[in-house]
């Protein structure tokens, strides 16, 4: 994975989001992950990267 | 197949600027790709990011992970779990699956789902710091941290 701060940070948030399999751009978003992926497909991204968008990206301790 | 692999730390973006961090506006994590399957690996998730964190007793997945997988939450082995700043406790159901990492290792583990869980995953000590050797480096920015697979005998 690579530095994603600028790429996330624009990113629409309390979402499950898509990235393109180069987490070059968003490609989809949902409210929940099927929607992301699907999303994804339609504009052509057939194997994304999921991940949760914060409502605020705060640090955390999660363990 | 290959025993280790070598990442380096991913960037987040952090709303303000962290004190405790210099006033950086990104923060490096250790995160790796995994799909997650049921028991029969039937349909995966996607390549989902997930915290490597030794903080954390055992694997643990957002309960959306589980509605991906059509797992129902609620049939698990339930438990509790606690945050380190907040005293609140939340509904931890655990399940048994698969995870393949970076594409790479396949492993079974019983891992915690939680509808409350700040973020998609988080790889931690019971399942996979038990199966990986694993390496901080901080020594340079970005980090980097390496696993390396451990051979289990029985």
């Amino acid at each position: 994975m690579a530095d994603l701060t600028l790429l996330l940070d624009k990113a629409p948030r309390e979402c499950w989001l898509a990235l393109a399999k180069d987490e070059s751009k968003v490609v989809g978003r949902g409210e929940n992950i099927e929607e992301a992926v699907a999303e994804a497909k339609e504009n052509g991204e057939d194997d994304p990267v999921v991940l949760w968008a914060p409502k605020e990206w705060i640090p955390a301790v999660y363990g | 197949m290959a025993n280790s692999l070598i990442r380096q730390y991913t960037g987040l973006p952090l709303d303000k600027p962290d004190p405790g961090l210099g006033g950086a506006k990104t923060i490096w994590a250790p995160l790796l790709g995994v799909r997650v399957s049921g028991k029969h690996l039937q349909r995966p998730s996607p390549q989902i990011p997930a915290f490597v964190d030794s903080g954390s007793p055992y694997c643990l997945f957002h309960s959306a992970v589980a509605d991906y997988l059509h797992i129902n939450l609620k049939s698990g082995t339930e438990a509790e779990l606690g945050g380190v700043i907040s005293a609140h406790k939340e509904a931890l159901y655990f399940h048994r699956v698969n995870l393949t990492i970076e594409n790479t290792w396949t492993i079974e583990v019983f891992a915690g789902f939680s509808k409350k869980l700040s973020v998609a995953a988080i790889l931690g000590r019971a399942g996979f710091f038990d199966r990986f050797r694993v390496r901080f480096d901080h020594s340079q920015s970005p980090p980097e941290f390496e696993i390396e697979k451990i051979d289990l005998i029985n």
